[in-house]
C-alpha cells in the first residue's frame, strides 16, 4: 500500500494542531478477495479495498474518537481528515473532563512491508482444482492488511502482510465432517495436498452408517488441538481481562483472588514472537513480546489497557481496549504426539467444538458442542462417531483438576474471523486429556 | 456523484450491474460509574458494485467513490466473475435482481442534530450514577447507540431504491456484590426504528432503579433449581429462543449447505416446507417488515427485492423459508425478501429481518396461575446451540419460582436447555397482546465473510411445559 500518502495526509493533518491539541490517527484496512464455496463451486466472490482511520483527539483531560473513510486518494483523504478534525473540535467543548485519560507517549518507528504480493488467482484455482467431486465447502481470503499508527508527537508504525487463509471443511454422506485450516504468504501444493490427503482420512473413520449415542455424564476425553484453541477463543471475551475483573466479571477472578487454583500443568502467555500481528495497540502502545498470564498454574498476569490502567491504580501492559488475546499460547507438555487415539485409551476424541459461551462466569463455567468429528475410543483404537454432544463445565475443572496432561507439541491456528475485516493473529495450542469431563445433553 | 449518473458513467460490459451505495454513522455514549467514556463516532461511506456476467455473479467493494475509484472496482468485479467461470455454481439471470423504485424513512418524533445529541452525554452520566443505589453495587453503566444508514440502490435494469434507517439502543447494566457472590442485571439491551425520542430520561431512571434494585435481590437469591419444570419466557428472553432455534435454522443458505463451514448447516431439509410440525399448533411465526419501531423494518432488502409480511410457521407448521431470490431459485423453496448485507463491504446473504412471533390469547397471570412447578425467567445472558441447530441451552439473568400458580421466590443463575422440534412442541400458552414487546439484536454474526447484521424480533410471553432447568455453581 502506498505509505506516501499516509505520511502526507498524517503530517499535514498534524501540522494543523494547535498548542494544546494532540492527535493520535490509526489505519486498519485491507485490500482483499473473498470467495465463500460450497460442494467445491464458487456462492460468492467479493472484492474488498476498504480503509478507515480512526481519528483520537486530546485537549486537556478530554479526548474522542472519530472513525472515518480512508481511501488512499491524498487531496480527498486530507479533505475528510480536516472535516474530522473540525467535529472533533466541536464535540469536544461539550465534554465533561475525563479523569481517567490517558495520553499515548510511545514514539519513534517501525515498518514491516510486505516482500511479495499473495497470487490470488493462483490461490483461488489451487485450492478449487484439487476437490473437484468432493463435498468441500469454506471459505478463501486472500490479500494485504494495513495496521499503522501516527501521532503527532513523533509516533511512526506501519505493519502490512499479504496472506491467504483457507478455512474448509469436507463433508461426508452422512452428514458428518472434517475441518482444515492453511493460511501462508505463499501457496505450496505439496502442503495442501498432503492436508487434503489428511483431512480425506479422517473423513473416512466418520462416513459410517452406525453414529454412537452417548448418554450425558462425565467422561475421558481427549481435546484436540483446534479444539484447545476454539476454547481459548471463547475464553478470551471475559476471561483475562482487567477492566472484566475490576467490574467482577472476569472468569479467572476465583483465580486471581485465589479461591481456586489451576493444574500446574497449565500455562498460557500472550506471545508475539510469531510476528503475524503487530505488537502495537490501537493507540501505538508496544505490548511486552511474551506476557504471561497464567505459568504452572498460577496467576501471573491480566491484560490490561492504559485507561484500566489509570482508573483502578495499576500496571498498563498496553492490551487493546477489549483487553483480550491477540497472541495466545497454551505452552505444550510432555504427551507424546504421534498417535492421539493411544494417548486417550479408551474415551472420547473431540476434534473441535461450537458456538462457546459462558454459561455462569463467575465459576468459570462454558458451555458449547462438539463438532467436525467425535469419536469413541477404546484401548487407542477409534470403534465409532459419536453424535455431537453438548458440554457444560468449568475452566476450574479442564485446566485444574480434570487435566491430565498435554500434548508435547502445539498446532498454530491463523485467526480466520472477517467481521468487518479480517482478523490477524494466531492462536497456539497443544492437545489435552481431561477426565471427568461433563456433557449434558 | 449521484449514484444513477455513476452507474452510467461506468465503462463496463457485462449482462447486468448495480451500485449499492452506504453511509452509515454509529455513535456510541457510554458512562460507567458517573464518569463519561471517550465518546466513539464511526463513520462509514462505500459503494458495492456487483456485475452478472454469463450466469455468474460477482462483487467488489470499495470506499474510493471517485469515478476512476468505482471504475475500477466494477472492472475487478468483471474479471472476478468472468474467472469463476469453470466453478459456478448455478446459473443465475436478472429475475435474481428485480427492477424496484421507491423509498423507505424511519418513522421518527424527534431526531437531534449532531450540535445537540451531547445532552445525550449528560444523560448516560445521570443514569449510570441513578444505578448506583446501594453501596453494594459495585459497577453501572448507561450507553446508548444511535445509527443513522442510508443505503441506495440503482441497477442497470433500472432498480432505484434509497432507504433512510434511524436506529437506537440502550443498555444499562448495574452488577452487585454480597461476599463473594456477584451477580450483574441489565435491562436486555432493546433496540429499536426510531428517533431520539426513545432516550425518555424518566422511563430510563425507573428502569435503572429497578435493575439495580434486582440485581442486589439477586445476590440474596437462592440457586435456580434443578429439574423438570414448566417454564414462562418473557419477551427478553423468548426473542433470542426464536432466533436461534427458529429463525436460524430456516435460513435457506444453511439448508442449502452454503454455511457448513461456519455457522453451520440445519436440521431441516427441503422437503419438510409444507409439512413439518415444527411445534405446537399454538406457534405462529412471521417474517414481518412492516412493523413500525421494529429495528429491520424495511421496504427493500440488499438485492432490491420489496419486502411483504409472510407466514414461516402457521399454526406450528413450517410454510416458508428465510432467504432471498438467489436461494429460492436454487432450492425452489418459498422465502422472504431479506438478501441483507451487513454494509457495503459484504454481498447479501440470506439473513434474519424481523422474525416474530404472533400473540395469542393467554394472560400472563392465567399462564402463572396454571403453572403448579414452574420458574420464569428474564433477560437473556448466555446462550448457545449446535450447528444443526437442534441442541440448546440459554441463560437469564432473573428467574422466579411458581408454585401451585403462585410467584414465590426470586432464583439466580436460571437456565434451561433442550432440544429444538420437542421444545416448541410443548409450547403450551401464548400471550396475548399485553405481553407483546418488540425486541432485537445489534449483533447478529453468520456468513463467511462474516457478517453482522441488526435483527428484530417482536413476541408474547409464553408457557412451556417439561423444561430441563437448572442453576449455576460447578457444572
Amino acid at each position: 500500500m502506498n505509505t506516501e500518502t499516509w505520511q502526507t495526509v498524517t503530517t499535514d493533518l498534524f501540522n494543523d494542531l494547535k498548542e494544546d491539541e494532540f492527535l493520535v490517527l490509526s489505519l486498519e484496512g485491507e485490500d482483499s478477495l473473498f470467495v465463500r464455496m460450497t460442494q467445491a463451486k464458487v456462492r460468492q466472490s467479493t472484492q474488498v479495498f476498504q480503509y478507515a482511520v480512526k481519528v483520537q483527539y486530546f485537549k486537556g483531560q478530554k479526548s474522542l474518537t472519530l472513525t472515518i473513510p480512508f481511501s488512499f486518494q491524498t487531496e480527498k483523504d486530507l479533505v475528510t481528515c480536516r472535516e474530522a478534525l473540525h467535529r472533533c473540535r466541536e464535540e469536544i467543548t461539550h465534554l465533561p473532563e475525563d479523569p481517567f485519560l490517558q495520553i499515548p507517549n510511545t514514539q519513534g518507528n517501525f515498518y514491516q512491508g510486505i516482500q511479495n504480493k499473495v497470487d490470488r488467482d493462483q490461490v483461488l484455482h489451487s485450492c478449487l482444482q484439487k476437490v473437484q467431486g468432493l463435498d468441500f465447502v469454506g471459505l478463501l481470503t486472500a490479500g494485504e492488511v494495513v495496521r499503522a499508527n501516527a501521532h503527532s508527537k513523533g509516533l511512526n508504525q506501519w505493519f502490512e502482510a499479504s496472506t491467504f487463509v483457507l478455512d474448509f471443511s469436507l463433508y461426508a454422506a452422512n452428514r458428518q465432517a472434517v475441518k482444515g485450516i492453511y493460511g501462508a504468504s505463499s501457496w505450496e501444493d505439496d502442503h495442501y495436498t498432503a492436508l487434503l490427503g489428511k483431512k480425506n482420512h479422517q473423513l473416512d473413520h466418520l462416513n459410517r452408517p452406525q453414529m454412537m449415542t452417548l448418554d450425558k455424564g462425565k467422561y475421558r476425553v481427549y481435546l484436540s488441538a483446534s479444539a484447545v484453541a476454539t476454547i481459548i477463543e471463547g475464553f478470551s471475551f471475559n476471561g483475562v481481562s482487567q477492566g472484566a475483573y475490576q467490574q467482577g466479571e472476569c472468569a479467572l477472578r476465583k483465580l486471581v483472588d485465589g479461591e481456586k487454583t489451576l493444574s500446574n500443568l497449565f500455562s498460557l502467555h500472550e506471545n508475539f514472537t510469531a510476528g503475524v500481528i503487530p505488537r502495537f495497540n490501537g493507540r501505538g502502545e508496544v505490548a511486552p513480546e511474551v506476557l504471561p498470564l497464567i505459568q504452572e498454574g498460577r496467576f501471573q498476569n491480566l491484560l490490561c489497557s492504559s485507561r484500566t490502567a489509570k482508573e483502578y491504580g495499576v500496571e498498563s501492559n498496553f492490551a487493546n481496549s477489549g483487553e483480550n488475546l491477540r497472541s495466545p499460547e497454551i505452552l505444550p507438555g510432555n504427551l507424546a504426539h504421534e498417535c492421539e487415539e493411544a494417548l486417550l485409551g479408551t474415551g472420547i476424541y473431540i476434534s473441535d467444538l461450537h458456538y462457546l459461551n459462558w454459561s455462569d462466569v463467575q465459576e468459570g463455567r462454558l458451555t458449547g458442542m462438539t463438532r467436525f468429528g467425535t469419536f469413541w475410543v477404546e484401548n487407542g483404537q477409534i470403534v465409532a462417531p459419536v453424535k455431537d454432544m453438548r458440554f457444560d463445565e468449568s475452566l476450574y475443572h479442564f485446566w485444574g483438576t480434570g487435566l491430565e496432561g498435554l500434548t508435547s507439541k502445539t498446532e498454530a491456528f491463523p485467526k480466520t474471523g472477517t467481521y468487518y475485516q479480517r482478523d490477524l493473529g494466531q492462536i497456539k495450542a497443544p492437545g489435552m486429556i481431561v477426565n471427568d469431563f461433563t456433557l449434558v445433553l | 456523484m449521484e449514484l444513477n449518473s455513476l452507474l452510467s458513467s461506468l465503462d463496463i460490459k457485462a449482462d447486468w450491474l448495480s451500485l449499492r451505495e452506504v453511509k452509515e454513522q454509529v455513535v456510541v455514549r457510554s458512562a460507567r460509574k458517573g464518569n463519561l467514556d471517550p465518546l466513539n463516532i464511526d463513520h462509514t461511506q462505500g459503494v458495492m458494485v456487483e456485475v452478472l456476467v454469463d450466469g455468474q455473479f460477482a462483487c467488489a467493494g470499495t470506499c474510493d467513490l471517485t469515478r476512476e475509484g468505482v471504475q475500477k472496482a466494477a472492472q475487478r468485479a468483471l474479471d472476478q466473475a468472468k474467472k469463476l467461470k469453470d466453478f459456478q455454481l448455478f446459473h443465475f439471470d436478472k429475475t435474481a435482481r428485480p427492477p424496484s423504485k421507491g423509498t423507505y424513512f424511519s418513522g421518527t418524533q424527534r431526531l437531534l442534530e449532531d450540535s445537540q445529541a451531547y445532552v445525550l452525554n449528560d444523560l448516560a452520566v445521570d443514569l449510570s450514577n441513578h444505578l448506583k443505589t446501594h453501596d453494594q453495587i459495585i459497577h453501572t453503566m448507561a450507553s446508548f447507540t444511535s445509527i443513522e444508514q442510508e443505503i441506495t440502490f440503482v441497477s442497470s435494469n433500472g432498480a432505484n431504491i434509497q432507504q433512510r434507517l434511524h436506529q437506537r439502543g440502550i443498555y444499562l447494566l448495574a452488577v452487585a456484590q454480597d461476599g463473594h457472590t456477584i451477580q450483574t442485571r441489565t435491562n436486555g439491551f432493546p433496540v429499536v426504528q426510531a428517533g431520539d425520542e426513545f432516550f425518555d430520561a424518566q422511563t430510563l431512571k425507573n428502569k435503572a432503579i429497578q435493575i439495580a434494585e434486582e440485581a442486589i435481590e439477586l445476590t440474596q437469591a437462592q440457586e435456580c433449581p434443578t429439574g423438570l419444570y414448566d417454564l414462562i419466557l418473557m419477551p427478553d428472553q423468548l426473542y433470542l429462543q426464536i432466533h436461534e432455534s427458529i429463525g436460524h435454522p430456516l435460513e435457506l443458505d444453511r439448508i442449502l449447505g452454503d454455511e457448513r463451514n461456519y455457522a453451520g448447516w440445519s436440521f431441516v431439509k427441503p422437503e419438510d416446507f409444507g409439512h413439518l410440525a415444527y411445534g405446537s399448533p399454538l406457534l405462529n411465526i412471521t417474517f414481518d417488515p412492516s412493523l413500525p419501531g421494529e429495528i429491520t423494518t424495511y421496504h427493500y432488502d440488499d438485492t432490491g427485492t420489496q419486502a411483504d409480511r409472510q407466514y414461516i410457521i402457521k399454526e406450528g407448521i413450517l410454510k416458508r423459508g428465510i432467504g432471498g431470490l438467489e436461494s429460492q431459485t436454487r432450492s425452489g423453496i418459498p422465502g422472504t425478501s431479506s438478501a441483507r448485507a451487513q454494509s457495503w463491504n459484504r454481498a447479501p446473504i440470506d439473513r434474519m429481518a424481523n422474525i416474530n412471533m404472533e400473540p395469542g390469547s393467554s394472560k400472563l397471570a392465567d399462564m402463572i396461575s396454571s403453572t403448579e412447578r414452574g420458574i420464569l425467567m428474564k433477560t437473556n445472558r448466555s446462550w448457545s446451540i449446535d450447528d444443526y441447530r437442534n441442541k440448546f441451552q440459554f441463560g437469564c439473568e432473573y428467574g422466579q419460582l411458581i408454585e401451585n400458580g403462585q410467584l414465590t421466590k426470586t432464583v439466580k443463575n436460571p437456565n434451561y436447555r433442550g432440544i429444538t422440534t420437542p421444545f416448541w412442541h410443548s409450547l403450551k400458552m401464548v400471550g396475548d397482546p399485553s405481553t407483546h414487546e418488540i425486541w432485537g439484536a445489534f449483533y447478529c454474526g453468520k456468513g463467511e465473510p462474516n457478517q453482522v447484521v441488526r435483527v428484530g424480533h417482536a413476541t408474547p410471553a409464553c408457557l412451556f411445559t417439561n423444561v430441563e432447568v437448572f442453576g449455576g455453581g460447578a457444572a
